[in-house]
C-alpha cells in the first residue's frame, strides 16, 4: 500500500518524540523511500568517549517528556511545513547511553537534497537548544557532570 | 497554599523531585523563584536562568500560580 504525501507526514510526526529504547534506524528510514524523494538525510547524534579531556562511560539522558514529545512533533510538523518535505521524524533517546550509541537520529526527506539537509539542520538545532531533554555525562573514574547549555541556534 | 513543583537535571542537586511546597495565594511565578532562591541560596545562579512550565505550556514569570498546580523547574536544555 503506497500511503499520500500527507498520510505519511502524519504518520512520521508520530513516530518522533522520546524513547527509552535504543533508536531502531531502519524503522525511522523505512518509510521514506518514496517515488518523490530524491534526497533523504539522516543525523545521528552519538555519544563521543571523551569530554574535556575526560574519559567518557556512558550519559545519561533525562527529559520532561510530555512537553519534550509535544515540542518534537511541533518542531518536525513546522520544518514540514516550512521546507514542503516528503517525511521528517525525529526521535530522542533517554536513559543510560553508551559511547557510539545514538542518543538522537533526525531524518529528512525532499525531492532535492539541499532542502533536506536544511530541515535536517532546522529540526535538531532547535531540539538541542529548546526541548526540555538534558544530558548528564558520566565519566570512567566515577564523576559526573550535568551538561552546559546549547548555544547553537 | 499547596503546590507541587518537579526539578530536573542539576536543580535536583538543590531539591528532591516531586517536592511539596507551600506558596501566598495569588503568587506568581517570580514570586515563587524568589522564594526557592531565598531556601536555597546556592541554587540561585541556576535558577535565574530556568524556565517554568505548568500543565505542559511554558510560562512567563507573571504568570499565577494556582493551588495544586504542578510546576516544573526546567533549567537550559541540554539534548541531542
Amino acid at each position: 500500500m503506497t500511503l499520500s504525501i500527507s498520510s505519511l507526514r502524519q504518520a512520521a510526526v508520530e513516530l518522533s518524540g522520546i524513547t527509552e529504547e535504543p533508536i531502531d534506524f531502519n524503522a525511522l528510514l523505512k518509510p521514506v523511500h518514496v517515488p518523490g524523494a530524491g534526497g533523504i538525510v539522516m543525523f545521528s547524534g552519538e555519544v563521543r568517549d571523551t569530554h574535556a579531556g575526560k574519559q567518557v562511560d556512558h550519559l545519561q539522558y533525562e527529559s520532561y517528556k510530555a512537553l519534550a514529545e509535544k515540542m518534537i512533533r511541533e518542531i518536525v510538523s513546522e520544518a514540514i511545513e516550512k521546507w514542503d518535505l516528503h517525511y521528517a521524524a525525529a526521535l530522542h533517546r533517554i536513559g543510560n547511553v553508551g559511547v557510539s550509541e545514538s542518543a538522537v537520529v533526525v531524518v529528512t526527506a525532499h525531492a532535492h537534497r539541499s532542502e533536506a539537509y536544511e530541515a535536517n539542520r532546522f529540526i535538531i538545532d532547535h531540539i538541542k537548544h529548546d526541548v526540555p531533554i538534558w544530558k548528564c555525562e558520566h565519566f570512567t573514574d566515577g564523576s559526573y557532570e550535568w551538561g552546559g547549555e546549547c548555544h547553537c541556534v | 497554599m499547596k503546590i507541587t513543583i518537579i526539578p530536573y537535571a542539576q536543580v535536583k542537586d538543590y531539591f528532591p523531585a516531586p517536592l511539596e511546597y507551600e506558596i501566598k495565594e495569588k503568587s506568581a511565578v517570580d514570586q515563587l523563584l524568589e522564594s526557592l532562591c531565598l531556601v536555597k541560596p546556592e541554587a540561585e545562579r541556576i535558577l535565574k536562568h530556568c524556565r517554568f512550565a505548568i500543565d505542559e505550556c511554558f510560562v512567563s514569570g507573571s504568570e499565577i500560580i494556582k493551588e495544586n498546580d504542578t510546576v516544573h523547574i526546567i533549567p537550559p536544555s541540554s539534548g541531542g
